[in-house]
């Protein structure tokens, strides 16, 4: 084993990088816990990369194949099923940590001088995750997933200017949601889309590590951890048990696969968004049709464009203490988990 | 709670392929029994480099 690990380090310098992490500490204090949910995101990544990549081998990409290679994989692939319930399940716990993570570098404000690019990497790979969630919604060619694009599709239509090209984007040359848009995100949620959160991914890493984790003011940092090994090993911990949550809903609840998609007929009452996107849906069904004279549909998309810009220049924006900043996301915040457990109540 | 009854009955039904329950809890019962013992593996560990770096400053100080 040491000639083998000999061998490596005369051709691979790990030595230099192994010196660094071994030097680099994380700051100790009641909030550390925050840090874990970062390692949790990418570690929930890497199984959709996995799970995801099992799942093309027998995934067929045409509205007349989509929905019976899934049947396929659930009903006569070995341990298909429970690999499409990873994926399905990681996909959540993903986006939940991501989302987590997010939210707790805001607090934390852990966007300021020198991490504005940390800070507006992270920005750029959560959207790049809802464009995973929104494009792989389709794939299966189910109904639910066929009737939530066409809306969902439909939204930024609305958009002055841009709108008929970002849905001709994404749909494709046809009226509705058809065979190529289904080989459009088939695309996007496969090729594209990895490829540029790969790319993102190392930056928000390599930044990262060279600029440190943030404590928060008010935080009373007790002491250093190494992030070598100490730090790496609760990562670990975290990870296992972020495994164990996702073992046990995708055995006990594995992702039903919903009839396929009939093109012709209308939307069956009750289609709703992943809970992700409750929110903005939430918000878009409650407002009347029109609010002084413009759509409101054109209106939620300007405030989604203005809050976006808004939390992508957060680090040159803040300059006082952050006590509005604060309350701002804690109205936010607060807001959104409203509007979720509002939907999942009435719709 | 009703969420999460409905959940424990939804846990019950299945597709066709999915193995019955008795499988899965099989299957489950195995892969955490594994997953707990790399977790005790670790933490021990985790105490153990605490204890060493604790000391490492007493011997320090």
């Amino acid at each position: 084993m040491s000639r083998i690990y000999r061998w490596l380090a005369e051709r691979v310098p790990s030595g230099e990088l192994i010196l660094f992490l071994r030097r680099k500490t994380v700051p100790e204090h009641r909030h550390t816990p925050w840090y874990l949910f970062g390692g949790l995101t990418l570690f929930f990544f890497l199984i959709q990369l996995i799970s995801g990549t099992l799942l093309t081998i027998y995934y067929s990409p045409a509205p007349e194949t989509a929905h019976e290679s899934v049947t396929e994989i659930v009903q006569s692939v070995g341990y298909g099923w429970f690999v499409r319930g990873v994926h399905v399940w990681s996909s959540h716990l993903l986006i939940f940590c991501a989302l987590v993570h997010l939210t707790s570098k805001y607090f934390f404000r852990a966007y300021r001088k020198p991490r504005e690019l940390t800070w507006l990497s992270g920005v750029l790979l959560m959207l790049i995750l809802f464009g995973f969630a929104f494009t792989g919604h389709l794939l299966p060619w189910d109904t639910t997933g066929y009737f939530a694009t066409q809306i969902g599709t439909e939204i930024p239509g609305t958009l002055p200017f841009v709108g008929p090209i970002l849905v001709k984007l994404i749909r494709g040359a046809g009226e509705y949601v058809d065979a190529e848009t289904l080989t459009r995100m088939y695309s996007l949620h496969t090729v594209i889309l990895p490829m540029i959160s790969m790319i993102f991914i190392f930056f928000h890493l390599v930044l990262s590590q060279f600029s440190g984790s943030a404590s928060p003011a008010e935080a009373r940092v007790k002491g250093q951890i190494p992030f070598l090994p100490d730090f790496i090993i609760r990562d670990g911990l975290a990870w296992l048990l972020g495994l164990m949550i996702l073992f046990t809903v995708s055995i006990f609840f594995p992702p039903v696969l919903g009839p396929k998609a009939d093109i012709f007929a209308s939307p069956p009452p009750g289609i709703k968004p992943e809970w992700y996107f409750l929110p903005l849906f939430q918000v878009i069904r409650v407002l009347p049709g029109t609010i002084a004279g413009i759509a409101s549909e054109v209106l939620v998309n300007l405030t989604v464009a203005v809050l976006l810009g808004g939390i992508i220049c957060l680090p040159w924006f803040d300059r006082g203490n952050g006590r509005i900043l604060r309350f701002i996301g804690l109205v936010f915040l607060l807001f959104n988990i409203t509007a979720i457990a509002i939907s999942y109540m009435t719709i | 709670m009703i969420g999460l009854i409905t959940m424990i009955l939804q846990a019950g039904v299945r597709e066709e392929g999915i193995p019955e329950m008795g499988v899965r809890i099989s299957v489950w019962f195995i892969g955490i029994f594994l997953l707990t013992v790399g977790g005790a593996v670790l933490y021990l560990r985790l105490v153990e480099l605490k204890q060493k770096r604790k000391s490492d400053n007493t011997t320090g100080n």
